[in-house]
């Protein structure tokens, strides 16, 4: 911890220079495992890194862009340790805008990924309320949530990070700040700070601790659910990610733009799309409560089987059928082996529907009587396209319109 | 470029309008040509025509729609325009709906339909196809191309030298589903507008607008026009006389008061007592019914000066009930076939469907169950539906009818803007918000104070 932040001498050699070889350590040990999965050598594990909530998590590629061009030699040269972990940053804050990695999670993020409260989304980005609320030790949810508000607002819980508050700022650490530089008369050697700074190190100790266990309690309470079906294969994609980027670092070609390429942010759009909508399939098909919320979004319909008269699939729902004729569906059974094509909604209250079957008509049916569920998800693997080698005319045009490509 | 055509005849100023952009097309002069179209103003016309223009000049000519059932109306549109033309119709999985017939191809591989004039398939499907086709073509025709995303074109672009780009600029931009900050600010962004791009990278391109709206009447048109198309105005193709809805021996009901007003000033709205109310608002769909039920019981005689006979009974089928969202598309379908059942009319070939769904189609009346009615707040999300307005408020020949609740002005009004601003980002045109206040201020003047239309 550094006493004096606004000092850099200070700042890299308390905060930046340890932290980084901390990361290093972590991130580049997890690298060094690998094993044979499917034909393929892979990482056996990619880093994982918690944080309290969403802004923290912004945090890290910001924190990663300061770090990964400082220079190793000359005027303020850092260790290289401090560089790699940069790119190490970098990479970790660029895969966590990737949907369904877990590289990086928030902890407002998980919890809300699988409890329901009534606090809004951004009011469940203050962590401490949130986790009232799930996890309320005897009150009432809302009560717990309604108390912790409450002591935010007097002062007595501080936020979770990474935005400091400003009362507590002002009130504790400025004092401390300022009693500490009086008393080092300038210098920054390591002793001198290590022995003037006990009273800050302790106070922003204190100051983060709750969120620090808050964090820890989050994960806990995560961890006591089963693990579903699909976690491995998105797994299996951050680990591969992260064999990738581990061995760029290790070749020296770790390098980033500041700002994607239209080529790179084309190709990025379309792998995150394509994951976001295979976590969507994913969570739907794994969890009986995400699809619930899709059927009474009328995305999909559930139902007893009637009647079986191949191609012809009749279900009778509970509700009229929100889903227009000519609509294609996917037995969740077989969410990639058998589709079908909504033909015809009748019954005085549009009850009745009768389902043609297009992918694996010659053998995947219910049987009369089955409750089943069609959806719009599958699990269908597809080529994604190719991107054309050169930048076409219709994104270039004006010059200077390319951008610099800034090396690490 | 488009020079002043207010004083001309309604064709005149069309053609005027789109021989020039023809001509700028074919003249090579230029990479990209932009048509903008208004809502009913012959986009499709217009592409058709072009295509097959162009077909003449450069031979096989791509055209890139953005859905399967655009595609497929495009395919319908060359085969009637043009008894000698022959399409292709390139298809991924997904498939279309057409099947092969004479002088129509449905292929997947461009190579079967080497020998057909014009080649029709979604923006999707030639992002596949554009690896084996790079440099093939001259001109290259993108239908809706303000729904296409930047990043598609990236895709797509590299199979033609030379672009028209035709859409609808007051449509709603494209979107994404995934959080797209780290490329928003970005003037050649993935998520912007094909048709955006282009102009970023080619700025001197001709622009054409459209100007006159042959689908909207003469009272419907300057409505939509002032909403939504504030910085390209148009006008309606026909005259008072030649659109008419004649209601006779209606009652002094509040339905029938709406749909008396609806027939002579092209709009009404039936406003119900403020309630926060779920989608499916059980009072609003009710009324939507019921008016829906009263438009077939009660004496109405379309006049259209095109159509022959000109005039005859309004008929379910060009009555066409628009929703913002799924849920109340069933309810609204449940409640219409209950209602008109009891008092006796045939309501079967009304059309209830989503917004996006009823987008390319006419009706003569539409009504419309308005999209933040009943909201208790308005996210960014539902100011965004409020754009997708004009695809509701833009479907009718005749008169449109609004259906919702009271107080959706206020709701606007305290609607927090809670986004973040991007340097260097687009300016939305409308302005989703602004949009929604102006539709609702000129429905001020057609208001109906209804109470709940119970049965």
């Amino acid at each position: 911890m550094a006493p004096e932040p606004r000092n850099r001498a200070i700042r890299f050699r308390k905060v930046f220079d340890p932290f980084a070889a901390h990361l290093c350590r972590y991130v580049e040990g997890r690298s060094a495992r690998t094993i044979v999965e499917r034909g393929r050598n892979l990482v056996a594990a990619a880093p994982q890194v918690v944080v309290p909530n969403n802004a923290t998590a912004q945090f890290i590629a910001l924190l990663g862009r300061s770090l990964r061009y400082l220079r190793t030699e000359g005027e303020f040269a850092v260790p290289t340790e401090t560089v790699r972990a940069g790119a190490h940053l970098t990479w970790l804050g660029t895969r966590a805008e990737h949907p369904g990695s877990s590289v990086v999670l928030a902890a407002t993020e998980l919890l809300r990924r699988h409890w329901a409260t009534g606090i809004s989304d951004l009011e469940s980005e203050e962590l401490f309320a949130q986790l009232a609320w799930i996890d309320p030790s005897g009150a009432r949810g809302v009560d717990a949530a309604r108390a912790v508000e409450q002591q935010r607002m007097t002062g007595e819980v501080l936020s979770a990070g990474p935005t400091p508050d400003p009362a507590w700022d002002r009130d504790v650490l400025e004092p401390l700040i300022n009693q500490f530089n009086e008393a080092r008369q300038g210098a920054d050697d390591a002793r001198v700070i290590a022995r003037l700074g006990v009273g800050i190190v302790e106070a922003v100790e204190a100051a983060l601790r709750p969120a620090w266990d808050a964090t820890w309690r989050a994960v806990d309470l995560v961890d006591s659910l089963p693990v579903a079906a699909s976690v491995g294969d998105r797994w299996r994609d951050d680990r591969y990610d992260f064999g990738r980027h581990a061995q760029r670092v290790d070749t020296g070609e770790a390098r980033f733009r500041t700002r994607d390429s239209v080529k790179q942010s084309a190709w990025m759009i379309t792998q995150r799309e394509r994951a976001d909508a295979a976590l969507a399939a994913s969570e739907a098909l794994d969890d009986p409560m995400v699809m619930a919320g899709v059927i009474a979004d009328g995305q999909a319909v559930t139902g007893r089987v009637i009647d079986v008269n191949p191609p012809m699939v009749t279900v009778a729902l509970a509700e009229p059928c929100p889903v227009p004729e000519g609509v294609e569906l996917h037995w969740t059974e077989l969410p990639s082996k058998c589709s079908v094509e909504v033909r015809r909604v009748t019954g005085d209250d549009q009850r009745t529907v009768e389902l043609e079957t297009k992918k694996g008509k010659t053998k995947y049916y219910p049987s009369v009587g089955q409750r089943v569920v069609y959806s719009p998800f599958n699990l269908a693997w597809f080529k994604p396209p190719t991107l054309p080698a050169d930048v076409p005319w219709t994104h270039l045009g004006r010059a200077g319109d390319a951008q610099p490509e800034v090396p690490e | 470029m488009t020079g002043t055509t207010a004083s001309l005849d309604p064709s005149t100023a069309s053609a005027m309008v789109t021989d020039e952009a023809r001509r700028d097309l074919l003249s090579g002069a230029h990479r990209a040509v932009v048509v903008d179209s208004p809502p009913g103003a012959g986009k499709s016309t217009f592409v058709v025509a072009t295509a097959i223009a162009v077909a003449g000049h450069q031979g096989q000519t791509p055209v890139v729609a953005q859905t399967n059932a655009q595609a497929d109306d495009l395919c319908r549109s060359l085969l009637l325009a043009d008894a000698a033309l022959e399409v292709g119709r390139l298809v991924g999985t997904s498939g279309s709906g057409l099947a092969r017939q004479p002088r129509l191809g449905v292929e997947r591989t461009l190579t079967d339909l080497s020998h057909c004039d014009v080649v029709v398939a979604t923006a999707a499907k030639w992002t596949y196809a554009a690896e084996r086709a790079t440099g093939l073509f001259g001109i290259g025709i993108v239908d809706e191309a303000y729904q296409m995303r930047s990043d598609q074109l990236l895709f797509v672009a590299p199979v033609f030298d030379h672009g028209l780009f035709v859409g609808d600029p007051g449509q709603l931009d494209p979107f994404t589903p995934i959080d797209d900050s780290r490329w928003r600010g970005y003037v050649e962004g993935p998520i912007n507008p094909a048709v955006a791009t282009v102009l970023h990278s080619h700025p001197a391109s001709p622009v054409h607008k459209l100007p006159v709206s042959w689908r909207l009447p003469m009272r419907g048109a300057p409505l939509v026009s002032e909403a939504f198309y504030p910085s390209m105005p148009f006008r309606a193709g026909t005259t008072e006389d030649q659109r008419q809805l004649r209601v006779r021996g209606t009652a002094r009901s509040v339905l029938d008061r709406a749909i008396r007003t609806a027939a002579d000033s092209g709009w009404a709205f039936l406003e119900l007592p403020p309630r926060v109310a779920p989608p499916t608002d059980r009072e609003a769909i009710e009324t939507v019914a019921a008016l829906v039920t009263r438009l077939l019981a009660a004496d109405i005689d379309v006049h259209d000066h095109v159509r022959t006979p000109a005039s005859a009974p309004l008929a379910a089928h060009r009555i066409a009930v628009g929703a913002a969202h799924r849920s109340q598309r069933a309810a609204i379908r449940l409640a219409v076939d209950r209602h008109s059942r009891s008092a006796g009319v045939d309501a079967t070939d009304v059309v209830v469907d989503t917004a996006n769904r009823l987008q390319g189609r006419e009706y003569d009346v539409v009504v419309v169950l308005h999209p933040l009615s009943g909201r208790a707040a308005a996210s960014e999300f539902h100011l965004e539906t409020g754009r997708l307005c004009v695809l509701l408020l833009s479907r009718h020949r005749q008169a449109c009818i609004v259906v919702g609740r009271a107080g959706i002005a206020d709701v606007l009004d305290a609607h927090p803007g809670a986004m973040p601003v991007w340097l260097g980002d687009r300016i939305a045109v409308p302005d989703g918000w602004e949009a929604n206040q102006v539709v609702l201020e000129r429905l001020q003047a057609v208001k109906f104070p209804s109470m709940a239309t119970a049965r």
